[in-house]
């Protein structure tokens, strides 16, 4: 015991005096909440729309005061019809509408009126967003003016189908509340498989691992001394990311912070098996370094954290089952947004447990041979 | 600058690149295994989103409803429940994405021409799944709801024409033909309160897409790529060049020669400008051959271009290796300036509209940010000069400023 403090007091002081990793410890947590908190939206705001109304009446004003109210679409008028599809190109706009001559009359005379509405469909995730959310407030707005247009021509207005959606879990579908807790798995990721790795080939690259080899340390005390001092930040890390998660973004959290430390101590054991899995394998810092690097980016790609993984290929979805990352963030978002209890979340802690254990165990063998 | 220290210092890179197999690796792993890897992982087009669904009115209007449902390719449903309680749990649980509940008197109050209500209970844990399963939804039962008013159950006496006509649909069919056309559909007004039950409207909106008209998600992927994937390589290539030779010791050889500061800058990039710009062109064949994805736009401004941004980039990666005192930190850096920024702030996948207006500002600092909307515009809107004039001012601007910035760091030093 005496031996691992020495070492975990060696390791804290060289942590101490590395400000590089210091600064991985500090900045990455709060880089990532800003950018996955402000930046990573794909809700439909500030659409730059390009409007020319050629009926120029009172009715066709009021549809695209319509279309204003809120700010999901800022208003441009073309001077001509031709220019809307130029307004796309030069990306002035992301959608357009065209209002015809005589739309109001002929929509008082109960005929069909015709809008033209254009769509920049190279930007397809936003801008059809976009363009589904000016249907619908087209639909409802000149909703209106049929109705108006059927009381002057004293018809019955028809009904049909009243759908009643119910949201559970995050009612405003905000992509904020889904986001935001996956940070802690990316700061986790990249924290501590990086430092970890960095640190056990620094020596070797430094040439120090033999000393530390020919000292009374047992090979355990020593992967545990190289573990601790990381493992210890990226929980603070972690405790103060969940703090700002639900104090500063105001993201609900219904289950147990004490689980989310739970699921953040089980995806850990992965990422500091991780990173001694590639310090077994990097001779120099670079190579593992880089090796991180291309492991961790498709590891966040195939987690489920921004993409749906219902949405991956049928072949490429089984391989997600191997990402700790993936059970981590179904066990995480679980406890935030629907309140999961233990219970719950346990096929995810033991998948947790068995990928982290596999990789442990793997990495540790290799680096006794390395040592023997 | 003479010729010939300019070149031996491109041949000495070049013999330097050739050597280590990691840079080997990441020129030629990185920008194909990436491609893939989000070329097929980024999609948004959902299919087999699992429902359950509780059938109360059991009349033949409720399952019609249902069998559409059923017919639908973007739903699977996987219980038919007795209880809307059991629905419920069923969502919590998240078994199911999410459970339609026809309450009775459905069909009675289709035929009376009053409201007919469907509950749909969301699992709106993850808002981009719950909403673009929430969009196909209200497509499918205003689809349901148009067929079913016109098959002429119940007419409109006198006025006849205008409601009988399929195209004048009822509201929420017109917006429903738009969800059925749009691979992310998720509708503003509804996911947030009761929907109001939408009169028949007599408007026909008329949507035209344009340059992506299948709306394929790939289209758009995959230019965006080309940015993010060469931005990254960029600065990987470069960031450890001089550091890696100041950590051997030997840059103080490089500084006996009598090479000069330019020279020594200028011949360390030539290699790297040439390995990225092949990567470019292998990029757009594999877009091409993999994915399906068209060049509109001419291939010659697209090459131009992106050797302008690659400067741009490179100087990047350069710049952090004059600075940076280690090829750790150097590469720490390099990751840490392109891959966040390139990907999550440049509008590649999310739009910048979105972001509050001072990170809008920063987002203007990353070269990849104005690539990408060169990249874009000739890839998918075939557009030229006439409107890519700025950003590639923006992206000279950089370069000049980058290897400007590179060659005092190097003069400093010397």
């Amino acid at each position: 015991m005496d031996r691992l403090r020495t070492m975990v007091v060696k390791e804290f002081q060289q942590l101490r005096r590395d400000r590089r990793t210091m600064m991985m410890f500090t900045m990455s947590p709060v880089l990532q909440l800003i950018v996955v908190g402000y930046a990573v939206s794909n809700d439909v705001r500030h659409v730059p729309t390009g409007v020319y109304d050629g009926d120029r009446s009172q009715r066709s004003r009021a549809l695209v005061r319509a279309i204003q109210v809120g700010d999901q679409f800022v208003v441009r008028y073309a001077a001509s019809p031709r220019d809307l599809p130029r307004m796309l190109d030069r990306r002035e706009a992301e959608v357009t509408l065209e209002i015809p001559a005589g739309f109001s009359r002929r929509l008082l005379r109960g005929e069909t009126a015709p809008l033209q509405v254009l769509v920049d469909g190279s930007d397809s995730t936003s801008a059809t967003l976009a363009a589904q959310y000016l249907g619908a407030l087209l639909q409802a707005s000149s909703a209106n003016l049929a109705v108006e247009a059927r009381r002057l021509a004293r018809a019955p207005a028809a009904r049909g189908v009243d759908l009643q959606p119910r949201v559970w879990f995050n009612p405003q579908l905000l992509s904020l509340h889904f986001m935001v807790p996956a940070v802690l798995a990316l700061v986790l990721a990249v924290t501590t498989t990086i430092a970890t790795s960095l640190s056990i080939v620094r020596e070797r690259e430094v040439g120090t691992l033999e000393q530390l080899v020919v000292t009374p340390l047992k090979s355990w005390e020593l992967l545990a001394g190289k573990m601790i001092p990381p493992a210890l930040l990226a929980l603070a890390d972690a405790a103060l990311i969940l703090l700002v998660i639900r104090y500063w973004f105001r993201v609900p959290m219904l289950g147990s912070p004490a689980l989310v430390m739970l699921c953040v101590v089980g995806l850990m054991l992965n990422t500091l098996g991780t990173g001694l899995m590639i310090s077994t394998i990097s001779r120099t810092q670079q190579q593992a370094q880089l090796t991180a690097f291309l492991l961790i980016n498709p590891a966040i790609l195939l987690s489920g954290f921004i993409f749906p993984i219902a949405n991956m290929p049928r072949l490429i979805q089984p391989f997600t089952w191997l990402i700790a990352a993936r059970h981590f963030l179904e066990a995480e978002r679980g406890v935030f947004l629907r309140g999961f209890g233990l219970a719950d979340i346990l096929p995810q802690l033991g998948a947790l447990l068995l990928l982290g254990g596999l990789t442990f165990l793997l990495g540790v063998l290799r680096f006794r041979k390395q040592l023997d | 600058m003479t010729w010939r220290r300019l070149w031996a210092i491109c041949r000495k890179e070049w013999i330097q690149i050739r050597r280590d197999p990691r840079t080997l690796a990441v020129v030629w792993a990185l920008p194909l295994s990436q491609l893939i890897l989000y070329g097929y992982a980024m999609d948004f087009d959902l299919k087999n989103i699992r429902i359950a669904v509780v059938d109360y009115d059991r009349s033949a209007a409720s399952r019609r409803l249902l069998d559409d449902f059923e017919r639908n390719e973007h739903f699977v449903i996987e219980r038919r429940l007795e209880r809307a309680g059991d629905a419920e749990r069923f969502v919590a649980a998240g078994e199911v994405r999410q459970a339609i509940i026809v309450p009775r008197g459905f069909q009675r109050a289709l035929r009376r021409d009053e409201a007919a209500p469907v509950q749909v209970l969301l699992d709106g844990a993850d808002p981009i799944t719950g909403g673009t399963a929430l969009g196909y939804t209200q497509g499918l039962v205003g689809r349901f709801s148009s067929e079913y008013g016109s098959m002429g159950v119940r007419g409109y006496g006198g006025m006849g024409e205008p409601d009988s006509r399929p195209a004048a649909s009822p509201g929420s069919a017109a917006e429903g033909a738009t969800a059925s056309a749009l691979p992310y559909a998720h509708t503003p007004t509804l996911p947030y309160s009761r929907a109001p039950a939408l009169p028949r409207a007599a408007v026909d909106i008329r949507t035209r897409v344009l340059y992506n008209p299948e709306l394929r998600s790939t289209n758009f992927i995959v230019p965006g790529l080309i940015a993010v994937l060469l931005t990254m390589l960029a600065a990987l290539l470069t960031s450890n060049t001089v550091v890696r030779e100041r950590e051997r010791g030997t840059f103080e050889a490089l500084i006996a020669t009598p090479v000069r500061p330019i020279e020594l800058m200028v011949g360390k990039l030539i290699p790297y400008v040439l390995l990225a710009f092949a990567q470019v062109f292998l990029v757009v064949i594999a877009g091409r051959v993999l994915f399906g994805v068209r060049l509109q736009g001419s291939l010659a401004l697209l090459a131009g271009l992106s050797l302008v941004f690659l400067l741009a980039a490179l100087g990047f990666g350069l710049l952090i290796s004059t600075v940076a005192r280690t090829q750790q930190l150097a590469l720490m850096a390099a990751i840490m300036a392109t891959v966040i920024p390139s990907m999550l702030l440049s509008g590649f996948a999310f739009p910048l509209r979105n972001m509050p207006g001072v990170l809008r500002l920063f987002s203007n600092v990353f070269p990849a940010t104005h690539y990408l909307v060169i990249v874009r515009g000739i890839y998918l809107k075939g557009v030229g000069m006439e409107v890519l004039w700025r950003p590639t001012l923006v992206l000279m601007g950089f370069a000049l400023l980058l290897l400007a910035a590179c060659a005092r760091r190097f003069r400093k030093e010397l």
